[in-house]
């Protein structure tokens, strides 16, 4: 305060209004405009003595007919945004963060919907890489305009909304859309089996169980990975007195689902499912809803009637057929993964992905920043701004 | 009270004859009486900023002798332009306020 109450009114206004353009436009651009409102004040304290002012009164009445430092420093920086690339960013800025906003609890669905698919490692980049462009361009929209302070508090505020969108949407959504895949899915495959059993065709569908799993079974399971697939296959095609023949149908727990984590624990469940075709394994999931929920007619049926499995499975489909799969029953089926805790397990994987992107887009928001300070000095630059003298503040 | 093209149009219209440095622009504006600048003379500024952004105007960095080098700001082809449409705009608009506040004749009485 002191050192302000010292220097003259006219180089007091200047070192204040310096210090409120100091990192919202270019240094040279400072140091020109500086010097552009000292020479002006410089003249105008000079009218102010030729009428009898002394110098530090004739400097107080040119300060105080220039305006007030904030008032003016704020009305410079608007100046600059006219330029018609920061315009057309910030078109672009407000556009990409409004469809985000709008989006944010569509990609919490998406993630839900293929999490554990097949594709989820593109589609999160995707998601990601958009979600981080989004927040990015409101970052840089936000800089150009009202420079760091108010960035910072945009950029924390755009981070809060986000959360507050994917962290309420998250559970329910992901919950919801990742049950009612479910249902779809297991309808489906149930209508393509009775289909196939209708037309004759050989199915091993709708074998299955929660059941303990053997202590036997837990050794091979256990075993390194590049054996596990086979040995699984082997051993509980034994265990279901699968025909030789049939063990490459088999779809044997592998990594990335419930199935393995639950042959691990002491009172885990197996929850297992043969098919007519091979299938992706990802479908092991979905095979072990339609598996435990037709529990009580199909899997006891396997296990007593191997030999005759086909007329029993068609038995057996024939009566699930009358009790559809609704979403009280999927609710139920995906409560008995009482080892994997199979909501948790998508709520936890979703909470690390926004987690992750939350990560991402501050990185990408300060790697535009720097790209958009970068454009910026190099289109000054280019206009020759940079060229000008310094000030003598400089 | 000015508004925005009003202001434009009197910083375009001192630099139609010559090219000016900031303080010769704000004197020529108040020596012809216009009170625009009186208030804020800082004010002038953000508006040749903007239309030397706008590529109405362009700024030439000029050496003094012993002193620091002086910004003159000149017209453009694009502010002549601009001047143009902003002269035609305030005579129409000029016109129209002077047919509005002429006296009228009373009208003869019917009948």
């Amino acid at each position: 305060m002191d050192k302000v109450a010292r220097q003259s009114p006219i180089n007091a206004f200047l070192a204040q209004s310096e210090q409120r353009l100091r990192g919202r436009i270019s240094r040279a651009k400072i140091a020109t405009t500086l010097a552009e409102a000292r020479e002006h004040l410089t003249y105008r304290a000079e009218e102010f003595m030729e009428s009898g002012l002394t110098l530090e009164a004739a400097e107080a009445a040119a300060a105080e007919a220039f305006g007030k430092p904030r008032e003016w420093a704020k009305e410079i920086l608007m100046s600059e945004n006219y330029k018609p690339y920061l315009q057309a960013a910030n078109n672009i800025s407000i556009g990409g963060f409004t469809v985000f906003l709008f989006t944010a609890p569509l990609t919490v669905m998406a993630m839900a919907d293929f999490g554990r698919g097949h594709f989820d490692t593109w589609l999160n980049v995707i998601q990601i890489a958009w979600i981080a462009f989004a927040i990015a361009v409101l970052g840089a929209l936000v800089a150009r305009r009202f420079a760091f302070r108010a960035f910072a508090a945009a950029l924390a505020a755009a981070i809060v909304v986000t959360y507050l969108v994917v962290g309420i949407s998250v559970k329910p959504l992901g919950k919801i859309m990742t049950q009612r895949m479910q249902i779809l899915d297991t309808q489906v495959t149930l209508q393509d089996d009775l289909d196939r059993l209708k037309l004759g065709e050989q199915v091993y569908a709708a074998s299955a169980l929660p059941a303990l799993v053997p202590a036997r079974l837990r050794g091979p399971l256990n075993g390194p990975y590049t054996d596990k697939a086979t040995s699984a296959a082997n051993f509980i095609a034994d265990w279901l007195h699968l025909p030789e023949a049939d063990k490459s149908t088999f779809v044997s727990p592998t990594v990335s689902t419930a199935a393995p984590s639950a042959v691990k624990k002491p009172l885990g469940y197996l929850a297992p499912i043969v098919r007519s075709q091979p299938t992706p394994l990802g479908v092991l999931t979905r095979g072990s809803l339609q598996a435990v929920a037709t529990k009580e007619i199909a899997a006891q049926r396997w296990r007593e009637f191997g030999d005759a499995r086909l007329a029993e499975c068609a038995r057996g489909l024939s009566e699930l057929e009358k009790r559809p799969i609704n979403h009280l029953t999927a609710l139920q089926t995906l409560s008995t993964f009482k080892v994997g805790n199979f909501d948790s397990e998508i709520a936890e994987g979703i909470s690390y992905m926004v987690f992750y992107q939350g990560l991402i887009c501050l990185a990408f928001c300060f790697l535009h920043a720097m790209l958009g300070r970068f454009l910026h000095r190099a289109a000054l630059l280019l206009s020759g701004q940079m060229k000008a003298p310094q000030s003598p503040l400089f | 009270m000015a508004f925005r093209s009003d202001l434009d149009a009197l910083v375009l219209s001192v630099l139609q004859a010559e090219s000016l440095h900031g303080y010769e622009i704000a004197k020529r504006i108040n020596a012809k009486g216009e009170t625009a600048f009186h208030a804020k003379e800082g004010q002038l500024y953000p508006i040749l900023h903007r239309l030397e952004n706008e590529g109405k105007i362009q700024a030439d960095w000029i050496p003094q002798e012993g002193k620091p080098a002086r910004k003159v700001y000149r017209l453009t082809e694009t502010g002549k332009g601009e001047l143009e449409k902003l002269v035609e705009s305030w005579r129409e608009f000029s016109l129209a306020v002077d047919s509005l506040l002429a006296p009228t004749k009373p009208e003869a009485s019917r009948g």
